[in-house]
């Protein structure tokens, strides 16, 4: 979780409970294809098993302090779909860790948290104001406009950013088993 | 919901929540005309092949992969169960020449697999290009590898994707594809894989043959994903420290 890197989502919804994105290391048209995040409604977040909501993380934090932008669109005009994106979920598998200078996808997928307020979530300030720059944005004054943000649900549930519990992330390795049907 | 066998029988409608409001369409419209889209628009290909799960032949997805060259080695693929306005994104493919391939650690080519007989089968084609217009684009995939992971199991009745990053691989002989989900391909697409076929035979594999560390699951090998808890590496106590510091 040490390696904190900036994400550009490709948003596609689906219907007004459920997102799908593309997500690149960059917005020109050389960006690398790092992974998908999916984005749910606490309405279909809260109706998961425990054991899958373990993998998704929430986004209030990130959007109620201005580290989530929407490049090029005015804050007004964007205001209520902020406000319901607020209050949702993601599951997000990175594919290509090209932060660590991969020049190809290695590996298996990784599973990505979202920015909170407490060490390992915290995003340094260094990368917000060199985002802040490039797109001309202040995520100083977004938190500001943003801070009367309210989901309504009081608190982010409660089973989601699990590594909040116990300081612990999730690992995806890749067992042998005898293949089904298969070998030829 | 059960899965009742091959073709792509889940719609998008089974995805829980309410139908888009007008109010979100029209936001949605207006914002989009402000923003540019460029790593979308560099998308140039749209491929549809079948996939399967690295540790079960018979489980078979029809894969339309929309497709970036990144340079001359290497093509990154977002995947969708059909290439409909409300499909469903449901992978990733990065495909990969043969001198790219071969530089990769033996515990990586394991991941991957081979496109020479999806290309000469016939079984992968370009939706919408007559053979002839897509020749030369073929004569390049079939010397090549990918490696697609899937985090959408619609073919088990999955509403929204659930569960762990599921390794995939692709055909690699006759006799392995679902004949009745390559019939329904047929029919939707209006094409003929044997045609297809005819009109590669004289495109060739990779010029060192198939690795034997790709493919995996020939060898009996199937991989399935599980995920364990490890403890996190935190930020250090300077919160300025920075993401290029590991």
């Amino acid at each position: 979780m040490k390696r904190a890197i900036e994400t550009h989502h490709y948003v596609t919804r689906l219907n007004e409970d459920f997102l799908q994105c593309a997500v690149f290391d960059s917005d020109g048209t050389n960006a690398r294809l790092l992974g998908v995040e999916y984005i749910i409604s606490y309405k279909i977040f809260s109706a998961l098993p425990e054991e899958e909501r373990k993998l998704w993380h929430s986004h209030l934090y990130e959007i109620k302090h201005g580290l989530w932008i929407n490049p090029g669109v005015p804050e007004a005009l964007q205001r209520s779909e902020l406000e319901k994106l607020a209050g949702t979920y993601g599951k997000f598998w990175c594919t290509w860790q090209s932060d660590r200078g991969d020049k190809i996808p290695l590996g298996l997928p990784v599973l990505m948290m979202s920015p909170q307020e407490s060490s390992p979530g915290l995003i340094s300030e260094e990368a917000i104001r060199a985002r802040d720059k490039r797109y001309d944005v202040s995520s100083t004054y977004l938190a500001q406009t943003r801070a009367d943000i309210d989901v309504g649900l009081g608190a982010v549930h409660p089973s989601a950013d699990h590594w909040k519990k116990n300081g612990k992330g999730f690992v995806i390795e890749l067992k042998e088993v005898d293949m089904v049907k298969g070998s030829m | 919901m059960a899965a009742s066998g091959p073709g792509p029988v889940f719609q998008s409608q089974d995805i829980p929540g309410e139908p888009k409001k007008t109010s979100t369409v029209v936001l949605e419209k207006t914002a989009g005309l402000l923003q540019s889209f460029k790593p979308i628009a560099s998308i140039h290909a749209h491929l549809c092949a079948f996939h399967f799960y690295a540790y079960d032949l018979g489980r078979q997805v029809e894969a339309h992969h929309f497709c970036t060259h990144m340079s001359e080695d290497v093509h990154q693929c977002l995947i969708f169960d059909t290439p409909k306005k409300d499909a469903r994104l449901i992978g990733i493919e990065y495909i990969v020449t043969e001198k790219v391939f071969l530089s990769l650690p033996e515990d990586e080519k394991r991941l991957w697999h081979s496109h020479e007989y999806e290309v000469k089968s016939g079984v992968l084609f370009m939706p919408g290009l007559p053979s002839v217009a897509e020749k030369a684009q073929m004569k390049h995939l079939a010397k090549t590898y990918g490696k697609v992971f899937h985090f959408w199991q619609i073919d088990k009745g999955d509403t929204i994707p659930l569960g762990l990053p599921q390794l995939m691989m692709a055909l690699t002989a006759d006799g392995q594809l679902n004949p009745q989900l390559g019939k329904d391909v047929e029919e939707r697409f209006h094409i003929s894989f044997a045609e297809n076929r005819k009109q590669r035979a004289d495109l060739e594999g990779p010029d060192k043959g198939i690795h034997p560390s790709a493919n995996p699951w020939l060898q009996g090998k199937g991989l399935v994903p599980e995920v364990l808890e490890v403890e996190c590496v935190r930020n250090a106590a300077d919160s300025s420290q920075t993401s290029s510091e590991l």
